[in-house]
């Protein structure tokens, strides 16, 4: 089964949105931008990937977020390796 | 068989014999696999870099920058140099696009205060190097790994090269990202002495066949001399290596592979046991079992008792044992160790009286109020620490002051910087810039002269974030401190960052873009920006900036007062460890870390 972009982006809104140990700034889009808008350091960006795995239960290397500059940019990433692994998922 | 002296002895010896053919490094690569490389392996292959390097017009004491982000790659190619007497510089390789600029930069600075002649990287990284090359005179090559080794044939040998106990035999940088980075110059003797003294400090034998476990990036002291130095040394049979990212990534994969290992030994620094507790989930620990492990240690930042304790009672049925936590004191200008508690012992916890500590006395607890600080042990044999006053003179035990360091394991001085060498050996004691005190002979680190931010590990300057602050439109561009201070509830230090400012109006907009910056720039999240009106800052009679006193006041709620508190709710809340330290022992501000620029 192929994972929609917009299923992706939004399990990734919503652990930015709830998932760190602190409140972000304004509303969470795939527009915001990773260190402007949300100000996510390397440690959290890390814990993201993990989050991501476990739902998907495919592994994130943790170069998706080497050309990210937006929530959207990983989330692209974030699919193009869902579907190099067949894409399963929910 | 003679103790070998350089490193490059200790490495031919672990590769000689039925034990160098099975003992090394297991590297866990990132798709889960595992690559052994025996010290058989890795000497025929620093030979084979030793004759490249040699090849390619390197001659013995030249400086070779390493940006290397694969581990057997660094390794490899760290002796490699050491065999042909080329004086290796680790660098840490760029984390991702966003922060590139920052890094060169970095580079930059580093390359040319160690007057490296060559870069040694790999094809990812090779083609962002860019402009280096034209703004480093010394600079004559930059090659990655496999272009030098194309020009040599597998069974190459390099020209002999006669490497002494005193030539230096690495450069350790200890922060990349100011403009004047200090190059701390450790000599075989040196490195020799202070993996010997670990050996001896965990009760390692000549080939021990006990394993070990480290995540830690091999550009940082306690991953390269305690986690690859130490191990070749004593030639012990093996220690696994986990790529750092992977660790953050995942923090149950360092329990995993110390289980399925079976280790003994690992060691990493205070927040990553923090991060194991809190990280991790119990669905990743099936089959997990921890009893294997006889030393878990814990260095390179201030230890917290309670992360420690949190991260025993989360594993304790899973068979860790709190015994193991062996904890630890040292810094790179003591190449890494200087005290650890014995294998076997308990945590050593002081509950002290936060009031006597703020006058520099470690005195106990009486009330409910404490200030616990976490023993770390003994001093090495051969080597010597003493706690001074700040008139110099040797302080009683209990009493807090500067730690000096003697012995066999400090540093040569910092690379073509005799003014800063100076500044910190004196008389033949190494002057930290920490403080603590003696009890029974053993020593409690409580706090540091130097206003170094520590966060995951890592060192921050005050300056590097009180200068990018200052880029931001709307801040008093110099009118800036920044400081860090335990917090108990986040389990770490709270970066904050004061800022003087008019446009109060805009004081979101204004927060937000000083954080986005620093983040941007140095890779670090403040916590909390404070804005304060023109001359809200403590200073000086004249003029300098306090950054001690602009800390006590914020721990205290009184910063810019009298007029409207700027403080963020919650502050009173803080267990201040540092402000209280800091505050009492403001006089103490001489030290060789205040040179920084």
């Amino acid at each position: 089964m192929r994972v929609a972009l917009n299923d992706v982006a939004d399990r990734i809104i919503h652990h930015v949105e709830n998932g760190l140990d602190r409140p972000v700034n304004g509303p969470v889009t795939v527009r915001s931008h990773l260190a402007q808008d949300l100000q996510l350091d390397s440690m959290e960006s890390v814990a993201l990937l993990a989050e991501l795995e476990d739902h998907y239960g495919v592994t994130m290397p943790v170069q998706v977020f080497q050309r990210a500059q937006t929530l959207g940019d990983v989330a692209e990433a974030v699919v193009e390796v869902l579907e190099r692994h067949g894409g399963q998922g929910t | 068989m003679s103790a070998p002296t350089t490193l490059t002895a200790a490495l031919e010896q672990a590769a000689e014999g039925a034990e160098g053919a099975e003992g090394g490094f297991r590297h866990l690569r990132d798709d889960g696999a595992a690559r052994r490389v025996s010290f058989a392996e890795l000497y025929a292959q620093a030979r084979r870099v030793a004759a490249a390097l040699q090849g390619a017009g390197l001659r013995q004491g030249d400086r070779a920058a390493l940006i290397l982000p694969d581990a057997v790659e660094f390794i490899d190619t760290f002796f490699g140099c050491m065999v042909a007497g080329v004086i290796p510089v680790p660098m840490y390789p760029p984390m991702n696009l966003a922060q590139l600029k920052v890094w060169l930069s970095g580079c930059g600075h580093t390359l040319r205060q160690a007057g490296c002649r060559a870069v040694i990287t790999d094809a990812q990284v090779r083609p962002l190097l860019g402009t280096l090359l034209a703004e480093t005179p010394s600079l004559s090559r930059v090659e990655t790994l496999a272009s030098l080794l194309a020009e040599v044939g597998p069974e190459a040998s390099p020209r002999a090269v006669r490497v002494q106990a005193d030539d230096v035999a690495f450069l350790q940088f200890t922060s990349g990202s100011t403009a004047r980075p200090k190059g701390v110059t450790l000599t075989h003797q040196n490195l020799i002495a202070n993996t010997t003294a670990i050996g001896a400090g965990l009760g390692l034998t000549r080939h021990d066949a006990r394993t070990g476990v480290s995540w830690l990036p091999l550009y940082h002291d306690m991953g390269l001399i305690g986690c690859v130095f130490t191990p070749v040394v004593h030639g012990l049979a093996q220690v696994t290596l986990i790529p750092p990212l992977q660790f953050l990534k995942r923090p149950s994969i360092w329990l995993r592979q110390v289980s399925e290992t079976r280790a003994s030994f690992t060691f990493a620094p205070n927040f990553a046991y923090g991060l194991a507790s809190a990280r991790v989930k119990d669905h990743e620990l099936e089959g997990l079992e921890l009893s294997c492990l006889d030393v878990a240690g814990c260095g390179a930042e201030p230890i917290q008792a309670q992360t420690l304790h949190r991260f025993a009672d989360r594993y304790a049925p899973l068979g860790f044992r709190r015994r193991a936590f062996l904890p630890c004191y040292g810094l790179a200008e003591h190449s890494l160790a200087v005290t650890f508690v014995g294998v076997d012992d308990e945590l050593r916890v002081d509950r002290l009286d936060p009031a006597a500590l703020a006058e520099g006395v470690a005195r106990p607890a009486e009330g409910e109020v404490t200030l616990d600080v976490v023993s770390c042990g003994r001093p090495f044999l051969g080597h010597a620490v003493r706690i001074t006053d700040p008139a110099g003179e040797v302080a009683p035990e209990g009493q807090v002051g500067q730690i000096e360091l003697a012995g066999p394991s400090v540093m040569r001085g910092y690379w073509d910087d005799p003014e800063r060498t100076d500044a910190a050996l004196r008389d033949g004691w190494l002057r930290t810039g920490d403080l603590g005190y003696l009890r029974d002979g053993e020593l409690f680190v409580t706090g540091r002269l130097k206003d170094l931010i520590i966060q995951n590990g890592k060192n921050y300057y005050p300056t590097d974030l009180e200068w990018q602050a200052s880029q931001v439109d709307g801040v008093r561009r110099g009118n800036v401190v920044a400081f860090g201070i335990y917090d108990a509830a986040l389990g770490r230090e709270r970066v904050v960052l004061v800022v003087e400012t008019r446009a109060m109006d805009r004081a979101e907009a204004l927060r937000a873009e000083i954080t986005a910056g620093i983040l941007e720039r140095l890779s670090l999240r403040v916590d909390e920006v404070v804005l304060l009106a023109p001359g809200g800052l403590p200073k000086t009679s004249s003029g300098k900036l306090q950054r001690a006193r602009a800390a006590e006041l914020y721990t205290q709620g009184a910063l810019g007062q009298p007029g409207v508190s700027t403080l963020g709710l919650g502050v009173q809340l803080l267990a201040s460890r540092w402000g209280y330290l800091k505050a009492g022992l403001r006089r103490m501000n001489t030290t060789p870390g205040d040179a920084d620029v």
